[in-house]
């Protein structure tokens, strides 16, 4: 049975916590490297695909994080032309499974040898694979929230927070050169907060969002569309 | 007021069985659609058996761990089958009965089956994955129905454990990851075994 705090002692806590927040807030730090080899230009009607790495047995590149970035790219004054993730794959299985996909693009050559695969991705209009790897991890977190449930009611108490830290790095493959274009690298951590006086608020940082948002704001002044 | 402190009493009730029971006992008929492979397709006619423990397999278990588990896979493995060999080779037919001298089975006879089935849940391994493990045995017969050496193939699947979903939803989705597995295997490695270059050599 939870112990009701006066309305004021509640309004107080809330307060406190309030200035807690605004004080530490619920910052996000991102830190975007970028190793470019040779420019990157898309001709009209050229198409990019972006594609997750999932061959570690214990940490997959999210697909919601893949589809981000795709969307991102998508969505721009530049207007790139991205093909679905999703679709790519169905479209070329087998060859783009996790026990199946091209680790390094010199095995592109190879693939290339096969005209079922070569016509597909000449029907795509395909020029650069961004191929990303990495992921997003809660590294640290302290407190807890507990709630209870009684015949008078319920709520919660408490105050917990976290840490999230995301790593990626994108690597652009040119097709048509049948080399690594160049590489980017995105270093996203932030702390979430949920403080708790009778109803959890939770205070979240979007550290996946941010480094999606990071990574495709650099992919964009990477590739670029030709005569841009 | 009596009827306030039922209502409590019934909220506090369910919330406990659903955080004890409701997560546990797993009932599910797997569901998974394979694409068509991007093959060059082989020029052979290919009879395909599916013996009935391979349409019809179930995983089930029934311990202190996984009470009341029962996975039926087979339609799904015999959709994936039928996807697969209709993309790989230029004919396929279905057999009643196992290839064998005497049964006609075109080109090259096929015959699958499942050696081993396992499957693991984020509680058990301790990482954000639900797991899927498929052992196959594929059985290769010649034009005259001769016994070939088998085709073993592993394949594996995961799906990230996410909030708020039930673990049927995970572990189906990492058995459709691992049936994608078997299908790419299967289409890329057909031309790899003796059997069907054997029967390319013979065919017409």
């Amino acid at each position: 049975m939870i112990k009701r705090l006066p309305m004021n002692s509640r309004v107080a806590a809330v307060v406190l916590l309030g200035c807690l927040y605004g004080v530490t807030g619920c910052r996000t730090t991102t830190v975007v490297d970028e190793y470019r080899i040779e420019p990157a230009t898309l001709a009209g009607g050229d198409s990019i695909v972006v594609l997750g790495r999932r061959h570690d047995m214990d940490k997959d590149t999210e697909r919601d994080f893949v589809k981000c970035v795709g969307e991102s790219l998508t969505g721009t004054a530049t207007d790139l032309n991205v093909i679905p993730e999703a679709e790519f794959v169905d479209a070329m299985y087998p060859w783009f499974e996790v026990s199946t996909a091209p680790m390094d693009v010199s095995n592109m050559e190879r693939l290339l040898e096969n005209p079922a695969v070569a016509g597909r991705l000449e029907t795509f209009r395909l020029r650069y694979f961004v191929w990303i790897d990495g992921f997003t991890e809660t590294t640290d977190s302290a407190g807890s929230v507990s709630c209870a449930v009684g015949p008078g009611g319920g709520g919660c108490i408490g105050f917990k927070s976290w840490d999230d830290e995301s790593h990626y790095e994108a690597s652009i493959w040119d097709l048509e050169q049948q080399r690594v274009s160049g590489k980017i690298n995105t270093e996203t951590s932030g702390t979430s907060y949920v403080p708790a006086v009778i109803i959890p608020i939770p205070l979240l940082a979007r550290v996946k969002a941010t480094a999606c948002n990071a990574m495709a704001d650099q992919l964009l002044t990477f590739i670029r569309p030709h005569g841009a | 007021m009596r009827y306030r402190r039922l209502s409590g009493f019934i909220v506090g009730a369910v919330i406990i069985l659903c955080g004890g029971g409701c997560t546990e006992s797993v009932s599910l008929k797997v569901e998974s659609e394979v694409p068509v492979a991007l093959v060059q397709k082989i020029p052979l006619g290919v009879a395909v058996y599916y013996p009935p423990a391979f349409s019809d397999y179930r995983y089930t278990e029934d311990s202190d761990e996984r009470p009341q588990w029962d996975i039926a896979s087979g339609d799904a493995q015999v959709a994936m089958f039928d996807r697969v060999l209709d993309s790989t080779f230029t004919e396929v037919t279905h057999l009643g009965t196992e290839p064998g001298p005497g049964v006609v089975s075109g080109d090259l006879g096929v015959v699958p089956s499942i050696i081993d089935m396992q499957l693991a849940t984020p509680a058990e391994t301790g990482f954000g994955y639900y797991e899927a493990w498929f052992r196959y045995r594929i059985t290769l017969f010649d034009r005259d129905g001769t016994q070939r050496d088998p085709w073993d193939i592993a394949a594996y699947g995961k799906a990230p454990k996410k909030r708020f979903t039930m673990q049927t939803e995970g572990l189906s989705q990492a058995i459709a990851y691992a049936l994608r597995d078997i299908g790419a295997k299967l289409a890329t490695g057909f031309r790899q075994q003796p059997a069907v270059a054997r029967a390319l050599e013979g065919a017409p």
